[in-house]
């Protein structure tokens, strides 16, 4: 019974997918030029000049992927990079999915609600948001001082600076691009599904696992996939709230480009996370897939 | 309506075409000798340069000064990046001693002669030839005295004594790593003045031990002061001026100049610059400007190259200055050959030992 509700389930949510009132592919790709030309421009060309870099600076050969890799360094801090971004995505996952299920499930004044809430710290700056984690976090910080104030504590806890700020203040920036994502999913799936779902007696946590989670998939897969990709890259939180011991491989990369001005050890560095990331993306997909389909 | 519209696009277009034919023309006048461009690291130091030199230069040779902000890491590697692409845009750097050993490629060499005021208004071997001296300063130990009732530490061995002095610490991660290794050295029993050749293990070991104490590696200048402020740490080592700069702003933050680096700033002038003669003209007319130093040393506590106004310096303001005798002699010995020749060396390991 479960498979096919599934399958039925699935296809009820599959987008309509020949328009005859769609664009035709002449303007689709007239349209499209702008975004591609920037692409081309500001995307691909840099990263050419990268790649090459890597290669031929100071000379021919592969004397900087050897160096990225070859040193314990450099491979703990990528491995450091890939955790903090795991954890990240969890977190994320853990703490949006349920935020994005009441989203789609209220109506009204209350959704109008939880979206702004939802929203505003989407367009909060990054910076501002890092400056109102230090506000928090610090030794005289709001937590400390109510940590202190209830007696829980007797000295003021090292929060500041360490990894659990980074990982922190990085779930809140980009909390919002897991919920949005999954809500998107979520809210096309018909509710009749629930109700047909308990008339043919199944529980509601029956119905969550067999009708809800499953159409859901594709929310989650771009969602984590965002997450991932975003903590992998990211800058300015962990240079801001972390300190040493959380270099991460963003803020590795800046300092071989503006500080050491090894632009050929940065461009080894960058291919390598770019590699490990659409690798990481690539196996990710084929799981979720597999699941999807399963 | 529409019309209007578009005749408003039309003119903004005519516009903008016409303020980069004038872009063109101007840059090519600023480069006959209009304009100079001088790096130094920003903030409230820059805006002392600019109200008490700047201005004043622009008004008395009517050649404009724009001030860009780059911290000493990123000063040569955008230097080097320059004489690469053959477009040296920067007239005057800020240099460290050491700057003038290790990046002797990119630096002019200077007469000094044609800094004619040298000789009556500056301190002895104040010009080097590719550095003139700007500010004279240390990197000093410091806390604050409510955390300290009975008193703070204000040796290194001291500084390292968590148990009779214990609250979070502070220590520089800002393109010196030689400044707490001479530190570690200093805690561990070394003479302050026979710190170099480093011994780098020793001091290395001896700053595994305050590690754990040490909550925070400050990177600018800025954030030293911030940290103090908002109490996230009670100790630690910071550059004087900033200390200072506490101080004025009603904070208790008692300065000890023992075993102090000193941090000494100079002028250069990168090599392939435009305005050489330009360039010239400014570092003589900040030298033999006694009347502006004392209010700009004053502005930001640093002692500067110009000894009348040294001479003219209250008790008061001197008791705090670098170059009074008492501080001075205090100050640890520095060996910049060692540290420009060991440099590259040296940053690498201080990075793979701070990223663990």
């Amino acid at each position: 019974m479960p498979a096919s509700l599934q399958h039925e389930a699935l296809m009820l949510a599959q987008p309509v997918s020949d328009d005859p009132r769609g664009f035709s592919l002449r303007q689709s790709l007239l349209l499209a030029a702008p975004a591609v030309l920037c692409l081309l421009a500001f995307f691909v060309v840099p990263l050419s000049t990268l790649v090459e870099q890597s290669l031929t600076s100071p000379r021919l050969g592969l004397q900087n992927y050897v160096r990225a890799l070859g040193s314990d360094l450099y491979l703990l801090i990528l491995w450091r990079t890939i955790r903090l971004a795991a954890i990240v995505t969890v977190l994320a996952l853990l703490l949006g999915y349920p935020v994005a299920l009441t989203m789609s499930r209220v109506s009204g004044r209350v959704a109008g609600l939880l979206a702004i809430c939802v929203l505003i710290p989407l367009w909060t700056a990054v910076l501002v948001r890092a400056y109102a984690w230090i506000v928090i976090l610090q030794r005289q910080g709001l937590v400390n001082e109510a940590l202190l104030g209830l007696g829980v504590i007797r000295e003021p806890l090292r929060m500041l600076y360490t990894e659990g700020a980074v990982i922190l203040a990085t779930t809140h920036v980009l909390l919002p691009f897991m919920i949005l994502s999954i809500f998107s999913v979520l809210r096309t799936i018909p509710p009749d599904l629930d109700r047909a779902a308990a008339n043919l007696g199944a529980s509601a946590f029956a119905t969550f696992r067999h009708v809800t989670l499953p159409l859901s998939l594709p929310g989650i897969y771009s969602g984590v996939l965002m997450v991932f990709i975003l903590a992998l890259g990211f800058y300015i939180t962990p240079a801001l709230l972390g300190g040493p011991e959380t270099l991460l491989m963003a803020t590795l990369i800046g300092q071989q480009t503006t500080e050491t001005l090894d632009w050929g050890l940065a461009g080894a560095l960058s291919v390598t996370l770019l590699v490990i990331t659409l690798l990481l993306v690539g196996l990710f997909g084929r799981v979720l897939r597999l699941e999807g389909k399963g | 309506m529409q019309g209007i519209h578009r005749r408003s696009v039309l003119s903004g277009l005519g516009f903008g075409a016409g303020a980069l034919a004038l872009g063109g023309s101007a840059g090519r006048v600023f480069a006959q000798g209009e304009e100079l461009v001088v790096v130094a690291t920003g903030g409230a130091f820059e805006k002392a340069l600019k109200d008490h030199f700047y201005d004043a230069f622009t008004q008395a040779t009517g050649i404009r000064i724009r001030p860009v902000a780059a911290s000493n890491a990123e000063t040569w590697t955008k230097l080097r990046a320059m004489q690469q692409t053959g477009r040296v845009e920067w007239d005057i750097v800020t240099a460290w001693p050491e700057d003038l050993v290790a990046q002797a490629a990119l630096l002019e060499n200077f007469d000094c002669a044609k800094i004619s005021s040298l000789a009556a208004q500056a301190v002895d071997n104040a010009c080097t030839g590719r550095g003139l001296l700007r500010t004279l300063g240390a990197v000093t130990l410091v806390h604050d005295a409510r955390k300290f009732p009975n008193g703070g530490p204000t040796t290194w061995a001291e500084f390292w004594d968590v148990n009779r002095f214990p609250g979070p610490r502070t220590m520089p991660n800002a393109g010196a790593p030689w400044w707490p290794l001479m530190a570690a050295l200093q805690a561990d029993g070394v003479d302050k003045d026979k710190l170099f050749p480093l011994d780098l293990d020793r001091a290395f070991a001896k700053l595994d031990q305050l590690r754990p104490h040490i909550t925070v590696w400050w990177r600018t200048g800025d954030q030293s002061q911030q940290i103090f402020r908002s109490g996230e740490v009670s100790l630690g080592m910071i550059w004087s001026g900033r200390a200072f700069a506490l101080q004025k702003e009603g904070m208790p933050i008692q300065v000890s100049y023992a075993g102090a680096p000193p941090n000494t700033a100079l002028w250069a002038i990168p090599k392939g610059a435009r305005n050489v003669q330009a360039s010239l003209r400014f570092l003589d007319f900040f030298t033999g400007r006694p009347e502006a130093h004392v209010p700009f040393s004053d502005a930001v506590t640093f002692d500067t190259l110009n000894k009348v106004a040294l001479s003219r310096l209250t008790p008061e303001q001197r008791k705090d200055r670098v170059t009074t005798p008492e501080n001075s002699r205090q100050l640890a010995q520095m060996d910049a050959t060692w540290v420009a020749e060991n440099r590259a060396g040296l940053l690498d390991r201080w990075n793979r030992w701070l990223a663990r």
